[in-house]
């Protein structure tokens, strides 16, 4: 084997093993034939293209019918978005506090905006993936100035919009149009943000808090318009599914912009306010769910389609659930872990473990009780991948609950005073699992452990969220407006179908 | 039929319409059909081979091994040629209708 060969076969470990040992010897063949005489190390392209297509193989979205005109479609929204914050969040928001070291990243954006506009195709994707390693390294980069970094949420944002942005944008050239729309409509973001800090009731005083807000709600106007072009899609005979994939891909970081604290229905001082973190868990969970059932949901197959091979999109199964159940037991265990272990036991801790623990136990017992008659495997094979599951759950929770504990106590990693409000925010993680657990038993076989798991998970789900409904992301009452949009236009047309 | 096919993709099955192809084969042929334009990287070759297979627009047929290496090529399918044709008759339809166009400028202009 030569040097070169040894180091394509490296780069192949991006891809999951299954994949390798298929396609693993024809992909590296391929790039030996295409590789001069004498070429020793793989070109920084040749490797861009290996990492990508593996991860895209391991994040299971290369092949979901859509996503990739969908990237495309999203990929000049979400550059528009970001070069148009970037103005306001340099010209209008730094200006009000001490100074950061956004601009950096700021700069770097509108400067992909202007490459997009004006350079030759070719040069887009550098200068986004610039914009991106900048923003990208601003945390570790900040300690070593004198200034503070922009807050990580904002960098969070900024980042998986500069992934879409990456991800959709090809080398090929592009006509005008496709060319000035990222300018354009970074021009009209900025300018819409501009406006509605104006009308704003308190006027843009502090810091980046009320900014934040008031962008998601420029965000949330991109994706009902992305969401509005997607119903009106199947009227211009054209799938729908890319549109709907773009307006998904925007919402997702979208959905993390809103209100940090606002007033709520409920009064009880045990529990944190409802923080940038439940809006982001929640958020996300919420639009990833959206995204699961996008990508399950086929109205129509050809016999073309119908591979078997093919990830088939049917309802998921007792192995599903296994997971589920396993994803709350793991949660429990960890979240108990954390609380006691910071000393700080709450009513509202222990109620969210034992509503874990329950709906695990149900769904775990809907899956023994239905894989009796029909279990070809060897019995303990599942039984073990799943204490696996639960044991890894269990390691990512109180990972991320130290994680939390970090971040709520002013980025220190020890010596925390207010443990309560601490132990509070940890257990909002419990929102992932819960969710996945209810989604899971809503898409299940309808049986009683089932369904009562479901109930369970997504009661509780709302008592933790619904209270706090003033204080979501504007993108999602979008998202829900959508949707019912959506299930209302299909009420005439499947009328009109049968009528005379 | 759906949305206009991406050119990639187009090119892709341009390839293949010929004649059963390799990865490799397939790469050199896309960069002839759009005169140089179009270089198709492998990571992405196979993610678009891949994702015309779960269509059914394109297929498995037969491997060899030469110098150590593996060689699998692939063929168009009956619906991949469907769909490969419709596309044709869109892009003439555009076409034609534009050098008419043209044509009759060419007509009413001033010389």
């Amino acid at each position: 084997m030569t040097a070169l060969e040894r180091r394509y076969r490296r780069l192949m470990l991006w891809y999951p093993r299954s994949y390798r040992d298929s396609r693993g010897d024809e992909i590296v063949s391929t790039l030996l034939d295409l590789a001069p005489p004498g070429q020793r190390w793989p070109t920084a392209v040749e490797a861009a293209d290996l990492i990508e297509g593996g991860l895209r193989r391991r994040l299971g979205v290369a092949t979901v019918d859509g996503l990739d005109e969908g990237l495309r479609r999203a990929a000049p929204v979400a550059l528009a978005l970001l070069g148009g914050a970037a103005a306001f969040l340099w010209w209008r928001v730094e200006p009000l506090g001490p100074p950061t070291l956004g601009p950096a990243a700021y700069a770097a954006w509108l400067l992909a905006c202007a490459v997009a506009l004006l350079a030759p195709a070719r040069w887009t994707r550098p200068a986004l993936a610039t914009a991106l390693a900048v923003t990208m390294t601003l945390p570790a980069v900040a300690p070593l100035t004198p200034y503070a970094r922009p807050p990580v949420w904002v960098l969070m944002t900024f980042s998986v919009f500069g992934v879409i942005a990456l991800a959709g944008t090809g080398p090929w050239s592009r006509d005008l149009e496709r060319r000035a729309a990222p300018a354009l409509g970074a021009i009209a973001v900025a300018c819409g943000a501009h406006l509605v800090a104006q009308a704003w009731p308190d006027p843009l005083v502090g810091y980046y808090q009320p900014a934040f807000a008031q962008l998601g709600l420029v965000v949330a106007a991109a994706v009902g318009a992305l969401a509005a072009l997607a119903l009106t899609a199947p009227r211009h005979d054209a799938p729908p599914r890319s549109q709907l994939w773009a307006t998904l891909l925007i919402a997702l970081p979208g959905a993390w912009l809103g209100p940090f604290d606002t007033d709520t229905w409920r009064a009880t001082t045990a529990l944190p306010p409802f923080g940038r973190l439940a809006q982001v868990l929640l958020g996300t969970t919420l639009v990833l769910l959206t995204m699961a059932r996008l990508r399950t949901h086929r109205p129509r197959r050809t016999p073309a389609n119908a591979d078997p091979s093919g990830a088939s999109a049917t309802a998921p199964g007792p192995q599903a659930r296994g997971v589920a159940a396993a994803m709350l037991a793991g949660c429990a265990v960890g979240l108990l872990g954390f609380v006691a272990g910071i000393g700080a036991v709450t009513g509202h801790a222990v109620a969210t473990v034992l509503v874990c623990g329950v709906a695990a136990a149900l769904l775990g017992t809907s899956r023994a009780g239905r894989g009796t008659g029909q279990r070809t495997r060897a019995p303990g094979s599942g039984l073990v991948a799943r204490v696996r599951e639960a044991g890894l759950a269990a390691v990512a929770t109180l990972a991320g609950a130290y994680a939390v504990g970090v971040y709520s106590n002013d980025w220190t990693f020890g010596g925390w005073t207010e443990l309560t409000r601490t132990a509070g925010l940890a257990v909002s993680l419990a929102v992932v699992p819960l969710a996945f657990a209810a989604y899971t038993a809503y898409r299940s076989a309808r049986q009683v452990p089932v369904v009562a798991a479901g109930l369970l998970c997504a009661g509780w789900l709302g008592w933790l969220m619904l209270p706090e409904l003033p204080a979501w992301g504007p993108v999602l009452p979008v998202l829900a407006a959508a949707g019912l949009v959506r299930a209302a236009l299909s009420i005439p047309a499947w009328r009109g179908r049968t009528g005379p | 039929m759906s949305a206009p096919l991406q050119e990639p993709t187009f090119l892709i099955l341009s390839a293949l319409a010929a004649g059963p192809m390799h990865g490799y084969g397939v790469i050199q042929e896309v960069e002839a059909l759009s005169g140089g334009r179009v270089s198709l990287r492998p990571g992405t070759l196979y993610g678009a081979l891949d994702r015309l297979s779960e269509q059914g627009l394109v297929a498995q047929d037969g491997e060899e091994v030469v110098d150590g290496r593996l060689r699998r090529y692939y063929r168009l399918t009956d619906p991949g040629a469907t769909v490969l044709d419709a596309e044709v008759q869109r892009m003439t339809g555009n076409a034609r209708a534009a050098a008419a166009r043209l044509r009759r400028r060419a007509g009413t202009a001033p010389a």
